[in-house]
Formats: structure tokens, sequence, C-alpha cells
């Protein structure tokens, strides 16, 4: 359970760890007569947060220049920005906690790096601040550890462990451990779904006296490859930060996130605590994006053409020929007659440049009308017409011969009859009804006068049946394999002609049973190895029916490094196994494709590994698709370029990512982009619940619904089912959803 | 002589049985070096709290010439910290050896020769100096019952042996060194 879950990826990704720091700033001037400390009360008091100090430093220099011109300041590199508060100098502001702040009044500026601290005041004097005052956070109650549950985000089916909590002092000590381990529970079953990685922090003293231990062995502890190395455990107050994803079974449930922490020495665990770290209310704005539908991507052709195999196999044929009446000559003013004798002909031509003929069994067939004797002498004739007529252009020897001759009786004429016209057929059965023999029915049905009407079904009944089976001894043509399919879909196929029936079949669900049986049949063929061809083009035909199966392509996607150096496993890259086989792994078009199902899937974590590895083809034409799996796995945090290009895909994208940033100044870029959204649409209302929720500070005394509830209300009369979503979506505050359900059960019983 | 070179090796013997990934530590007590008593220690640690010391020290003489000796003593240690040769422990031990006091340190203005042996009650503090050093801070206190002569200094040394006494007398006041074996 303490496997790293995603293996050999170096660059998992991890948002920065993102601390609320807060503080006063006060006005040292006001003080100088022994007051007690003010804030600045005429001034404008502006609090920026920034990455590093070169971002803060920059922005610093740039808003100088422009306030020399006059000009207003709109930002440049800050992740946050707050105005202190006139009245009690108070702030809070989002930063990073390895980030810089930067305290603007007036002329005067101070930099500050946050370090990890949670509260940093200052004093500033004019143009001159004072030195640093850090009040070091500390638990109201001593001896307990306060987590306070939060709503944390869901990325499709992965779930960032984020933690930013400060320990105080005696907690710790150089002789003890401290251990935190996270773990998920399924808000549904109410059953622990995963343990993160855990956290351990060692005194200097625990740490070195491990070896000290009876019989105790390094490799054997279990806990030290996760001991945190940079840092040791004392006395000292401390913050932990911690940072994980889980992978998750299901993208439709909430989960909870729960942490253990536990102080050790020598003797016993002197302090343990297990707390909710985030609520069962996931944030769940990311399920609102608006995804593209992604093309599929095709591998090509010619790359994975599988070579054409000498085989052989049966082939039966046969031809009907139309004979003249009472003649063993064709008829050769039929059309049907002269295409099947040419078919004839080019098909005994095959057989002369490579097939082997094994038999050849003819019959002649002739009509009832007349004597029978003579009929079949006639069919005999004609038997024996065919037979020369093959011999003199077929040079071949060895073949089985059948031949046979009979003549269609009256009753089958009958039948035959029936097909087309019933009255006639049931006339001529008139005609027939005594049992007579075919002389005397001959003689009968000419009495009876239908023979005029009869006349065009005997000529069917004039023809010569043949039956050539014989053994392709060279690969099919195209053609002949897609008569071969056509005759019988079910027939089995080399990969080769798999590989011509895949460009010559155009129904969607019969391509995709081929695509299934050549694969499998290439498999069979090659030991076990696959071949990538119809796997992806069954891959695209799900991703054009709007349907995925990740399983599809997930075992042609090598997601493991090539070595050490390598951050990111390669994309198109040879591999040779010990057979010395050659296989391109990870085409583009597979971790394309396979990319796009997990998408759909909602399997972010694999798609972002899948846009790492697609990221290396540095094609334009996969941008869209990497930025979107990234995005949606949660790296726009750290990744303006990824941040910037979903967002400008459309207004509800470029909204929610705002939202999801979490700062006052994103959420007021926000509040810029819902104004392009349609407020008929009821994702309108819900976002703007979500924004007015956060601006709503409780603080209102007017007895009006808050804006919030307003908004939602609005949103449910819309659409019932964003009510389901708003109970679990942590995006909102509880209180807010409960009023706003209240309201609107109020208003449907109006 | 035969004797003790038994109850060396017995005593060896007992820890030399189940060597098993124990931890050896070899030390030496400072303040003896400081009276020029070379000694050594050897501390097994045989358990996630235990340990057994063996020590000797022998006092040639080259501090002071009229008083010399040599004494052997195994304990066993409680670690109170929870983890072997670290921080706190507590301990007993069984001493014994010889002795030649012809100045008069222990009792003035006579002379003694004879041996000694009994138990003692033994603690201290182990300082973690690094991966493999420690300095060791202990005291205890012994009941002793020595087998000696007692004579007036300058006079013959008489041939009966007074009659056992029982003493209590500090033992293992020591600052001591030690190196982590493993």
């Amino acid at each position: 359970m303490f496997l790293l879950l995603v293996i050999g990826l170096v660059n998992t990704v991890q948002a920065q760890n993102q601390i609320t720091v807060s503080g006063k700033i006060l006005n040292v001037e006001a003080n100088k007569e022994g007051k007690r400390n003010l804030p600045f009360t005429d001034e404008l008091v502006e609090v920026f947060s920034y990455a590093s100090k070169s971002d803060a430093e920059t922005s610093l220099k740039l808003m100088e220049e422009q306030a020399k011109q006059g000009l207003t300041y709109h930002g440049l590199k800050e992740i946050d920005i707050v105005e202190a508060d006139p009245y009690t100098g108070y702030y809070e502001i989002k930063a990073y906690a390895n980030g810089w702040l930067l305290v603007k009044v007036g002329l005067s500026s101070e930099l500050r790096e946050v370090k990890n601290q949670l509260q940093i005041n200052f004093n500033i004097r004019g143009a001159v601040a004072l030195e640093q005052v850090v009040v070091q956070a500390t638990n109201t109650t001593p001896n307990e550890l306060r987590v306070i549950p939060v709503a944390t985000a869901r990325f499709g089916n992965v779930l960032p462990l984020t933690l930013t909590l400060p320990i105080g002092e005696h907690y710790g000590k150089t002789n003890a451990r401290f251990v935190y381990q996270p773990f998920v529970v399924d808000c549904t079953t109410d059953s622990i779904e995963a343990f993160g990685r855990p956290y351990v922090l060692e005194g200097n003293e625990y740490h070195h006296t491990q070896d000290r231990r009876m019989g105790y062995d390094l490799s054997r502890d279990t806990l030290q490859i996760f001991v945190d190395p940079a840092k040791k455990l004392s006395k000292d107050a401390f913050v932990l930060n911690y940072a994980d994803t889980i992978k998750l079974k299901h993208t439709d449930r909430n989960y909870a996130v729960f942490g253990s922490f536990a102080f050790m020495d020598y003797n016993n665990i002197y302090y343990s605590k297990t707390a909710m770290v985030n609520t069962c209310r996931n944030i769940l704005l990311m399920d609102f994006m608006e995804m593209p539908r992604f093309k599929p991507y095709y591998l090509n052709f010619e790359d994975y053409k599988k070579i054409a195999e000498r085989k052989e196999r049966p082939v039966p044929g046969e031809i009907q020929i139309n004979f003249l009446i009472n003649k063993a000559e064709p008829d050769m003013t039929d059309s049907s007659t002269v295409y099947q004798l040419d078919n004839l002909v080019r098909l005994l031509s095959d057989i002369s440049s490579g097939a082997v003929l094994k038999s050849l069994s003819i019959e002649g067939v002739a009509s009832p009308d007349g004597s029978y004797d003579s009929n079949l002498k006639l069919a005999q004739r004609r038997t024996d017409f065919l037979q020369s007529f093959i011999a003199q252009r077929l040079n071949v020897r060895g073949y089985e011969r059948k031949s046979g001759a009979r003549v269609t009786s009256w009753k089958e004429l009958a039948d035959t009859v029936m097909a087309y016209d019933t009255i006639l057929a049931q006339r001529l059965n008139q005609v027939l009804k005594e049992d007579r023999n075919h002389n005397a029915n001959s003689v009968a049905v000419k009495k009876s006068g239908l023979m005029e009407e009869l006349a065009p079904y005997l000529e069917k009944m004039r023809k010569v049946t043949y039956t050539c089976v014989y053994v392709v001894n060279r690969p099919l043509s195209p053609t002949e394999i897609l008569l071969k399919y056509q005759a019988n879909a079910h027939d089995t196929f080399l990969p080769y002609e798999y590989w011509n029936l895949f460009q010559m079949v155009k129904d969607t669900a019969r391509l995709e049973d081929l695509y299934k049986r050549g694969a499998a049949t290439a498999k069979a063929y090659e030991n076990g190895r696959a071949w990538v061809l119809p796997e992806c083009l069954l891959a695209a035909s799900y991703i054009n029916r709007d349907t995925f199966d990740v399983d599809l392509l997930a075992p042609l996607v090598d997601r493991t490094p090539i070595s050490v150096s390598d951050k990111r496993p390669k994309l198109n890259y040879v591999k040779r196994d010990f057979n010395g086989y050659e296989t391109l792994v990870n085409p583009e078009a597979v971790v394309a494709n396979y990319l796009i199902m997990c998408m759909k899937a909602r399997d972010y974590e694999s798609a972002s590994v899948a846009a790492q590895i697609l990221a290396e083809a540095h094609n334009d034409k996969y941008a869209d698709l990497i930025a979107f799996a990234l995005c949606m796995r949660g790296s726009f945090y750290n990744r303006p370029d990824v941040f910037k290009r979903v967002a400008a895909t459309s207004p509800v994208n470029d909204v929610i990512l705002n939202l999801m940033m979490g700062t006052n100044r994103n959420n007021a870029y926000a509040q810029n982009a819902l104004e392009k959204v349609s407020d008929k649409n009821p994702l309108y209302w819900y976002l703007k619940a979500v924004l007015a929720d956060r601006q709503d500070q409780g603080q209102s005394m007017s007895f009006d619904l808050p804006e919030a509830v307003k908004c939602l209300v609005t949103c449910f009369r819309m659409d019932e089912k964003f009510l389901n979503i708003a109970l679990r979506d942590g995006s909102l505050k509880e209180a807010t959803v409960d009023e706003a359900i209240a309201e609107y059960e109020t208003q449907k019983q109006q | 002589m035969k004797r003790r070179i038994l109850g060396v090796l017995c005593l060896f013997a007992v820890f030399g049985v189940r060597m098993q990934a124990q931890l050896l530590s070899v030390k030496t007590n400072l303040l003896n070096w400081g009276v020029c008593a070379p000694n050594l220690s050897f501390e097994l640690v045989t358990g996630e709290r235990h340990s057994f010391v063996v020590s000797g020290s022998y006092l040639p003489g080259f501090y002071k010439k009229s008083f010399s000796g040599w004494m052997l003593m195994p304990e066993y240690r409680f670690w109170l910290s929870g983890r072997p040769l670290v921080r706190t422990y507590l301990g007993v031990a069984a001493l014994g050896g010889n002795y030649q006091d012809q100045e008069g340190f222990i009792i003035k203005g006579k002379e003694q020769r004879g041996s000694y042996a009994g138990l003692a009650a033994t603690g201290g503090y182990s300082f973690y100096l690094g991966k493999r050093w420690n300095l060791e801070l202990s005291a205890g206190v012994g009941l002793t019952v020595a087998h000696r002569k007692v004579y007036e200094m300058g006079a013959e040394e008489p041939d009966t042996f007074e009659p056992l006494k029982l003493s209590v007398i500090p033992v293992n006041l020591g600052i001591t060194l030690g190196y982590i074996i493993k």
C-alpha cells in the first residue's frame, strides 16, 4: 500500500504548495507617541504575492516606472493581489510556500520571503520598513493538532492529496519520528480506497541511532524510503507540506481524505491523531469543462502491411451457361453466358498460372420438354462440349474429372416457376397431377398450351453446372480477397488478406469485426506479437462512434522510460526483442488515440501520461489534445501555457479554470469571462452561484436571499440535475446549497 | 590463576552464545586513564532495551607505586530510553578484584592486601556523539566483601586474614568513551 502510484514517472504532476498567508501591515509612525500599532488609514496598502524574488523585483520596477508616468499598474506576474483592511491593517493572500510577498504603501514597498510562514506582519514607517516581525503560527490548544477539513478538487480519476499544516513546538523531539499517513475513503461505501505515500520526519538522534537496535536492518524498514532527507524533527515548530496524488477506481464518486499523524520516540507513540483532511464534498467544477470532440488519428497502412503468404487452400467455383435449344453450343447472345464463359476462361488462366487443380465436376442439365432420352443425350453432349472447352484451354494434368447429365423433371420446373408465377405453377401442377412418366407428362404439358408461357423457365433449365476445386499456390489478389469475403464473411483469412479487407470493406460494424479478427489472427501467426494497425483502426472507429475501450490500446502504449536518464517514455522508438524482431513502440497515432479514449473514460491520470509521451512529437496537431489532457489532470496550476490554451477554447472553460485557481484575482477574471456565457444555460447560473458564494463573507445583515442562493435556485429551475450535483460539489458551501434547495422546494410547492 | 582465567572464559562464553546481529561496543573509562589505570570494556546489545557489559581495569602502580590492583566487573544494563546505548540506563553488576595498599590510602597508617567481591547498582547516561560514538557518564554504589590482611605500615605481613568485612563503596564512576563495532 506504500507503493508509489505512478511508477518510473519522474514528472508526476504536482501542484506547487499554495498556502494562505495573513498578517497585519502597521504604520509605525502612529506609534511614535507610544500608541498601539495602527494601520495605514489614509493610504492604499496593496499586497502582491510572487513565485520568485525576480518576479517580484521585475513587477516592482514596472510599478515604479508606470507610477512615474502616471499610468495604472495592471499586474505582471502576480499569484494574487489583495488590499489590506484599512481599519485593522489585516490582509490575507494566497502565496506559494517558498514564494515572496511585496507590500506597497504609497511610495514605500517592502519585499519579504514567505519561507513557509503563515503569518507575516509588516511594520512600515514611511519609506523605511523596519526589521521583519514574524509571528510563528501556534495552535490555540497546544496539546492538539488542529486540522480544518477543506474541499479538494477531483480531476476525473485523480485525487490530489495536499496538506499544509503548521505543527507547534514541542511535538517533535530529536529522539522521535513523525509519520503522516493519508488515506482516501470512498464516500459511497465508507471503505478505504487507497493509501497515500507516507511522510516521515526523523530527529537527528533517532535517525542515527536506528541501527543500535537489536537485529535492526535498514533495508527492512519500510518507512525509510519515505524519510524526508532535507528536514530533521526537533522540538521546534515546523510546517508539514505534503503533496501526492491518488488514482481512483470510480470517476463518479466522491472521496474524503483522512490523515493519521503519529509522533513516536524509542518507547512508544506519544501522540497520535486521525483527522479528516478533505471532506466528501469534492470540488467538481472540472466535470463541467467543455471538451472538444477530438478526431482519431491513423497509422500509415503501408508501414503496417503484412507479407502476402502462399498457402494452399481449396476454393470452390461454379458457373452456369445457357445453351441453345436442342443444341450443345452455348447461347452467345445471352450476356450472362458470355460473362460466365469469360470468367471461366479467366479462372482457368489463374489455374494455369499458379494454382493447382484438384478436381473438376461437370453436370449437364437438360430441360424437361421433349423426350427424356433425347434430352439426356443432349445434356451429355453439353457436358462433353464443356469438357473439351476446358481441356483446350487448360494445360493441366492430374486432376480428378467427374461428369454427369440429367434431365430436369416437370416437377422441378413447377417448383422453379412457383417462385416467379404462382398461378402458372398451379396450372402446371394441375396438368402434372396424374402420375405419369416423363414422356407422358411432356405430351400432357404440350397439349395444355402452357409451353409458350413456360418457355422462359425452360431456358433456365438448360444449363451446365461446373464445380472446380483448385488450390491457389499464390497470394490472393485484392479482388479475390474481397470475393472470398463476400462469399463467406466468416471465413478464415490471413493477415495479408485482412490488411486488404481493411481498405476495401466500408461498413463500420463489419470493419470493426474485421479489425478484431485481424488482430487476433496476426497475434496467433506471430507468436503473440501484436499487430498495431487493426487495434489502432478499431480505436479510431470507437472514437468516431463516441465510445471507448481504454484496455484496447493500453498494452500498446509503453509507459516505462528507456533509461534512468530519460525523464519520460519515448515516442516512436524502435525496440528490438531477444528474437531480433524490431517493433516500433509508441507510434504517434496509437498514443494519440489512447489519449483520446482515456479522456473519454475520464482516466485523466493515464491521459496525462500519454500526453507527456505525445508531447515529444512537437507537433501542433496534437497541441489541443495534449493541453486538454494535462489540464484535466490539474496541470494548469503550474503550466500557464496549458491554462491559456484551454481557457481560450470556450468561455465556460475560461470561467472554470479561473475559479479553480482560487485566487481573488482569478475570481475577478472568472467574473469577466462569465459575461460571455449565455444566461439561458443553467451552467451559467451554477457558476455564478459559485462565484457569489466565494465573494459572500457571510457578513451581510440583509434579510434577502444571498446572491449565491438566488443563482442556484434559478439553475435548479432550469435543470434539476444540478440539484444532485450541488449536493456533492465542494465548490459551494453546504449552507448555501441547503438554503437553495429549501428555497427551490418552497417555490416548487407554490 | 587458572581459576581466574576460567572465570573470564566463562563470562565470554555467556556473551558468546547467540551472537546474531548483536551490536558490540568497545569502551574505555577516561577517568581511569587519568589515574594511569588502563581499562577496557565490551558491551553487547542483547535486546531492545538490554545489554551486557564486561569491564576490566588494572592499576599497575604508575600513578601511585604503592597502590595497585585489578578489577573485573560484568554488568547488566536496562535502557530506560527504549533504545540501547542511547540516553539513560540502570544496571546491576558483579565486581571482584585484587588490591594492594602500601600507603594507607584506605585506612590511614595501615597497609592492606587482599581481594574483594560484591554486587553493585549502577546507572548512567549515554550521549550520542555520532553514528558509532558515545560518551557515557556513569556511577554506582556497591556492596562488597573484602578478604584481606591489614597490618601496620612497615610491619611484616601477617599470615592470617582479617574477618570478612562488608563495605559500601562507590563503583563505576566514569566518563567513558565508546565506539560501536558492528
